[in-house]
């Protein structure tokens, strides 16, 4: 077995930052070899980042941190060496793609690494053209970047550090801002990536399942400490206390869905493999590699120029890569000379761990995979057992706000009336232009008739229909761009319809100003600080009603009791934007809450959430749900979503296509294939 | 290679022809030669295919600021003076912020904010401030969406400006910039992360594989333009 | 950024840390430019003008260039910001076109001279920059747009935009680099600060350092702070006392014109300076519209005015020119054979009366008589 080259070592690193008495990161050991792909993860927090500051040699010539122990990166040390010199070395591509462009234009944002480097203007265009055929992204060439979807910004970036030929690539969050659809092209261009270029991969992410198809190792990060080291296979079972790898229930896999080759043995206490071989059988017989100089020092581990070749076993959109060519030197030539394509890939890559980690994000606690998921599984009842439970004993502050006598009658029944009561009397699945718009509630609480949105001539939504009832919870699923976050503006009356209704608990309000539905419907953004606008935490949650011309003295027992209830109390005078970014989330729900609305819109709030802070917010809609509330949730994370809300509505060009109780819902998904919207579990 | 992906003139080529413009526009004193150079201008805008509606549909507003430094110079200032010379000043006025805005607005539109920069960094601006106009201009439409958005937040909390008060705009206003103002700040590290982990600054020079064509035709238009505008100023 | 810190041998004034957030604070200001015209009519709405009261919020234009000049820690930091902040504005559609980079480069470079002996400048300061700043946008627009605007309005303006530099500018700007640094958004080390600053120990508020990545810098101790503040109080007072003695003219002194061009002796003329020498005329007006009847009028004469300047030899002609741009031209000879040819003083202005001569000669808001 070879013995690959150490790119990155990292010998008990702490670093402190300043003003802070808590280690960023503690002690933490870590190698990253040639070929090798690795996942850090933990929650948000938990030194991540920091540890591809350290690497990039951020910090600390850039951010003032206190950092020691040993980083060697390609052998150079970042503490000694600077930016610049470890840049070609290793290339960080961060979490928002959006906000790492600086120039106009897809082929200028490319060429901007090698032009710092003075590149002659045909180099830098062989490069620019070579890093665009490595994400598969060479159509996106003469687009500007404004017009780029967030998939497509995040292969841009991708592009312009693969531009720069580093040996290392770090991602942090990669998947933060793409759609399920988006997040698994990412995926699968990784996986292409890895096998094809030889890259070593560090990929730091607080949902790490999402990448166990392609990784060989987890490093579990909890505190700034390495907890867990090792194989994905390993990870949910090995790691104690760390909320991401947690299983809810830890189920094996199902029979015969592991294949007999077993899992390559961890980092941690198990013998160290080599990282998977991925060689070509047929080298040299591609486009030579574009030439790439280093300083002597960063050469040294890659010694020579080496070619790739198409492969006979991969299928074609594989066979693209293999043309792209990349300076790796005798360990690319290693990587790139294996005999088989299929070795190329980590063992797991077959499928095996897809289906054995599925468990562990499980639908429910105790629940078994996919088999009990199935429409008319016998444990899954739409809406009646979430395991983001609604506790008995939650009441919501007392509805000093509210305008409408009916909604205390409403929902003030009793905790959890709303769900008790089972609003819908018949539940039918829709039929006819393939939308699920039929349902039929006794008295539902909001409900949207053929609305139909325009911006100029393009129409974003086209007659949508939808009905919330009380304290249910509907999620809305769609790629970006498929005008979710237009119909939560449309209801809430921000944007104007060019047709169609809303009726809110029998009131029809299509004509009512935003400033008056903002009484009984409430709004949240994506981003909790575009939503915090005064000094205090305390002026943020009452400042609504104020505007209004509600007395404070009327609204303070509700924002009082909403503090208490957000564990938002201490924080009664501090600046919002000081807060914790999971405290903000609270915060802006307490602003809102405060009005008492009876509809909840929210648009993407696990958006850059860790798991914890997801099952946080979850637990919380959970349990204003169970105060009759009606909530229309946007969001991407099929385990989430799927987990979360009663009901499921995908949207796709503006129009519903499908509308149905979460589980029937994920048939109709698979059916349609849509299997990136599909939880693990269900897969 | 790429280049400018207009054909056309060089976008310094057109600034030295919009201050030029300018310069004579603020010097014009009668009626006459403003009205010159208005329709020198319009024509430039039929040069370039822009249909009049849309022009009119831009530029109305404009239009009727310009009637309100008509009627500003007619009845609040030169108190005492004819009326024939109120009107003339009015009309000096008017017509010369009409020009101005008219000459700034055919150069935005013929040319992209990128070509600009990169023109700039050609002719020799030190590539480190040529990328802030990149930069900055890069922003743009994220923080037209970020704005769109706060703004949006603020309606659904109720909080807006019914009836227009000093103390009603500071709140609004405060409500608006500081979520701006802390989105801006927050792009900073990233943005800065990612062009100096591309090596923006190792050199005090870089390469370029834009260009930006600095044509004969270029020069020749500059040289006359200038020429022209300092003798037309002369003689104003 | 890092520039300085990790290329050996290689620092910059700006680094990239310092150009990048220059850049994105100049980007918002100049999107919101336009929400910020939209809240100045707002106010133009509540004060029921057509236009004037939103200079109450010409603050808000400088409010960035404060901001940047004071995160960044460097002189030309303002300027930059305003150069790339006024060019947003004109690419995203401004209505002022050019000269809008003009106006916003004005701004900031004041911004930048006004903070030029601070490193982090204390609140009074940033109050005054602003204040400064905001205020340039009216004497700018005056000089381009309008002629003729009485100086009362003009000064009102220049006042109202203080103040809201004053507000926006330097308060309120204050209170968001205070919220910055409680929110630690900004966590990339900026530039030093200029040796010459750090020789003078200049300073700021305790506390501001820390935002803009100060951490471990040397905080001034709090004697320095009172004692830069003090100076800068006796700075502000004794330019106060100089201004007050030596350049402001009060209304009561009534108004003023310069007389120039081809003399030996340029001054500015007073009427109170004349005060024995006035005579009273008879004339009657008679215009292409306007007609006035024979009325008495009293003033300085023009001939009088002219011989304290010692016109040359060689001059001719004398053009009496009026804040509106207004002109009338005369015969030097004809003016000092003259002494009906009188300025009087009309409320706050200066005016031409020309008996014997048609209307079109009677000069109102006399600003220069030049001698050619």
């Amino acid at each position: 077995m070879r013995h690959p080259e150490e790119v990155v070592r990292v010998w008990n690193l702490t670093v402190r930052y300043p003003g802070n008495p808590a280690p960023a990161l503690s002690n933490v050991h870590l190698r990253l070899e040639a070929g090798e792909c690795v996942i850090v993860s933990g929650p948000s927090g938990c030194g991540k980042s920091t540890l591809a500051l350290c690497l990039t040699g951020f910090i600390p010539h850039a951010i003032d941190a206190a950092m020691t122990g040993s980083v060697r990166v390609g052998g150079l040390d970042p503490g000694q060496v600077g930016v610049y010199d470890l840049a070609e070395f290793v290339g960080l591509v961060q979490q928002d793609p959006e906000a790492q462009f600086c120039t106009m234009r897809v082929e200028d944002e490319i060429a901007f690494g090698p032009e710092n480097l003075l590149c002659p203007a045909e180099e830098i265009a062989r490069r620019v053209d070579w890093a665009l055929d490595a994400v598969s992204a060479s159509h996106l060439r003469r687009r500007r970047l404004a017009e780029l979807s967030g998939g497509e910004k995040q292969r841009v970036a991708l592009a312009a550090v693969l531009a720069m030929r580093p040996s290392v690539l770090i991602l942090d969050e990669p998947t933060a801002h793409l759609d399920p659809r988006g997040t698994g092209a990412l995926v699968r261009l990784l996986a292409d990536m890895q096998s094809q270029l030889g890259l070593a991969i560090m990929i730091l992410e607080h949902r790490p399942e999402r990448f166990f198809d392609i990784a060989h190792r987890v490093v579990q990060l909890s505190d700034g400490t390495v907890v867990f080291d090792g194989p994905p296979r390993e990870a949910p079972g090995r790691v104690d206390g760390a909320d991401a790898l947690t299983p809810r229930a830890w189920v094996g896999p199902r029979p015969g869905t592991e294949t007999t080759t077993g899992i390559e043995p961890g980092h941690g206490s198990s013998p160290r493999p080599g990282p998977p071989d991925r060689g070509s059988p047929n080298p040299g017989s591609l486009r030579p590699l574009p030439g790439l100089s280093r300083s002597p020092q960063v050469r040294a581990p890659f010694q020579r120029v080496s070619a790739v070749q198409g492969c006979r076993c991969c299928p074609p959109g594989t066979a693209r890569l293999r043309r792209a060519s990349f300076e790796f030197g005798a360990r690319a030539s290693q990587i790139l000379d294996a005999p088989s394509c299929k070795h190329r890939q980590p063992q797991h890559r077959q499928g095996r761990w897809r289906k054995l980690v599925a468990p562990y994000l499980g639908f429910r606690a105790g629940s078994r995979p996919r088999p009990d998921w199935r429409p008319g599984g016998p444990e899954f009842r739409p809406g009646a057992d979430h395991n983001f439970a609604r506790p008995p004993g939650h009441d919501l502050p007392p509805s000093a706000l509210s305008d409408d006598p009916r909604s205390s009658s409403h929902s003030g029944s009793g905790p959890g009336a709303g769900r008790s009561a089972r609003p819908f009397a018949k539940l039918a699945r829709g039929s006819g232009k393939g939308c699920a718009r039929d349902y039929t509630l006794d008295n539902p609480l909001l409900r949207v008739c053929n609305l139909t949105q325009r911006y100029g001539d393009r129409a974003v939504l086209q007659e949508v229909s939808l009905v919330v009832g009380r304290g249910e919870i509907v999620g809305i699923m769609g790629d970006n761009g498929s005008g979710k976050t237009t119909l939560l503006l449309s209801i809430m009356g921000v944007l104007r319809p060019a047709s169609g209704r809303i009726i809110l608990d029998g009131d029809d309000i299509t004509n009512v100003p935003v400033s008056a539905r903002a009484r009984r419907i409430g709004m949240i953004f994506q981003n909790p600080n575009h939503q915090l606008f005064t000094d205090h935490v305390w002026r943020e949650v009452v400042v609504g009603p104020l505007s209004r011309g509600v007395p404070e003295a009327v609204c303070r027992p509700a924002a009082e009791a909403l503090l208490d209830r957000f564990d938002l109390a201490a924080f009664r005078d501090s600046h919002p934007l000081t807060l914790s970014y999971g405290q903000k989330r609270r915060l802006n729900l307490a602003a809102v809450m405060v009005s008492d609305p009876s509809v909840l819109l929210l648009d993407e709030p696990f958006v850059g959430q860790d798991t914890a802070r997801a099952q946080e917010l979850a637990r919380l809609l959970g349990e204003l749900a169970s105060a009759g509330k009606g909530i229309l949730l946007v969001g991407h994370e099929p385990d989430l979503m799927s987990r979360c809300c009663d009901r499921l509505l995908f949207l796709d060009g503006g129009r519903v296509i499908v509308d149905a109780p979460v589980r029937e819902a994920l048939a109709d998904f698979e059916r349609m294939d849509l299997h990136d919207y599909l939880p693990e579990a269900w897969t | 290679m790429i280049t400018c992906p207009k054909p056309g003139l060089n976008p310094l080529s057109k600034l030295v022809l919009l201050v030029s413009f300018c310069v004579l526009a603020l010097r014009a004193e009668s009626p006459g030669q403003a009205a010159a150079l208005c329709a020198a201008v319009l024509l430039g805008h039929a040069v370039t295919g822009l249909p009049p509606a849309i022009l009119w549909r831009r530029l109305r507003g404009i239009a009727v600021f310009a009637l309100v430094l008509f009627l500003s110079q007619l009845f609040l200032t030169g108190v005492g003076a004819p009326w024939g010379v109120r009107a003339a000043s009015g009309v000096r006025m008017a017509t010369r912020f009409l020009n101005i805005i008219l000459g700034s607005h055919l150069f935005v539109s013929t040319t992209p904010a990128e070509d600009l920069a990169y023109a700039l960094m050609h002719l020799g601006l030190p590539y480190r401030y040529g990328f802030t106009l990149l930069v900055a201009m890069r922003f743009v439409p994220y923080f037209r969406l970020q704005s769109n958005t706060v703004l949006q937040a603020q309606m659904v909390r109720g909080i807006g400006v019914d009836r227009p008060s000093l103390k009603g705009v500071w709140c609004v206003a405060r409500y608006t910039l500081v979520p701006l103002v802390v989105t801006a700040l927050g792009r900073v590290e990233s943005l800065a992360i990612s062009m100096e982990g591309r090596c923006f600054g190792l050199h005090p020079r870089r390469t370029f594989l834009r260009t930006v064509p600095f044509r004969p035709a270029d020069a020749v238009i500059m040289a006359a333009v200038i020429a022209v505008a300092a003798a037309a100023a002369a003689m104003f | 950024m890092a520039s300085g810190a990790t290329v050996k041998g290689r620092r910059y004034y700006f680094r990239t840390r310092d150009l990048v957030l220059i850049s994105a604070v100049s980007s918002a200001g100049g999107v919101l430019s336009t929400y910020v015209g939209y809240l100045g009519n707002l106010l133009n709405k509540a004060f029921g003008v057509p236009f004037g009261a939103g200079q109450w919020m010409a603050g808000l234009h400088v409010f960035w260039f404060v901001l940047v000049r004071v995160a960044v820690g460097r002189t030309g930091a303002g300027t930059l910001a305003g150069v790339l902040k006024g060019t947003v504005e004109m690419f995203t559609g401004s209505t002022h076109g050019l000269p809008i980079v003009l106006i916003s480069t004005i701004e900031g470079l004041l911004v930048d001279l006004a903070l030029l002996p601070f490193t982090r400048p204390p609140l009074a300061a940033l109050c005054i920059a602003g204040g400064i700043a905001a205020a340039s946008n009216v004497v700018v627009f005056q000089a381009l747009y309008f002629s003729g605007v009485s100086w009362g309005y003009l000064a009102l303006m220049i006042l109202f935009a203080f103040g809201s530099g004053i507000v926006f500018g330097g308060y309120f700007a204050d209170g968001v680099l205070g919220i910055v640094e409680g929110a630690r958004i900004l966590r990339l080390k900026p530039g030093a600060p200029p040796s010459w600053a750090a020789h003078l120990g200049v300073s700021g508020r305790p506390g501001r350092a820390e935002h803009t990545g100060h951490v471990g810098r040397a905080r001034r101790s709090s004697k320095i702070h009172l004692a830069v503040t003090l100076l800068m109080g006796v700075a502000l007072a004794g330019g106060a006392v100089y201004y007050y003695t030596e350049v402001f003219e009060p209304f009561w002194k009534g108004p003023t014109c310069t007389v120039e061009g081809k003399v030996a002796n340029p001054y500015v003329y007073r009427p109170v300076d004349f005060g024995d020498e006035v005579v009273t005329v008879t004339a009657e007006l008679k215009g292409q519209v306007t007609y006035r009847p024979p009325a008495d009028y009293t003033g300085v004469p023009l001939a009088r005015i002219l011989e304290r300047a010692h016109p040359d030899a060689s001059a001719t002609r004398v053009r009496v020119l009026a804040s509106d741009g207004y002109e009338a031209e005369f015969d030097l000879g004809d003016i000092m054979e003259d002494r009906t040819l009188i300025l009087i003083r009309e409320g706050e202005n200066l005016r031409l009366i020309a008996a014997g001569y048609e209307g079109g000669y009677w000069v109102r808001m006399v600003t220069r008589v030049v001698v050619q």
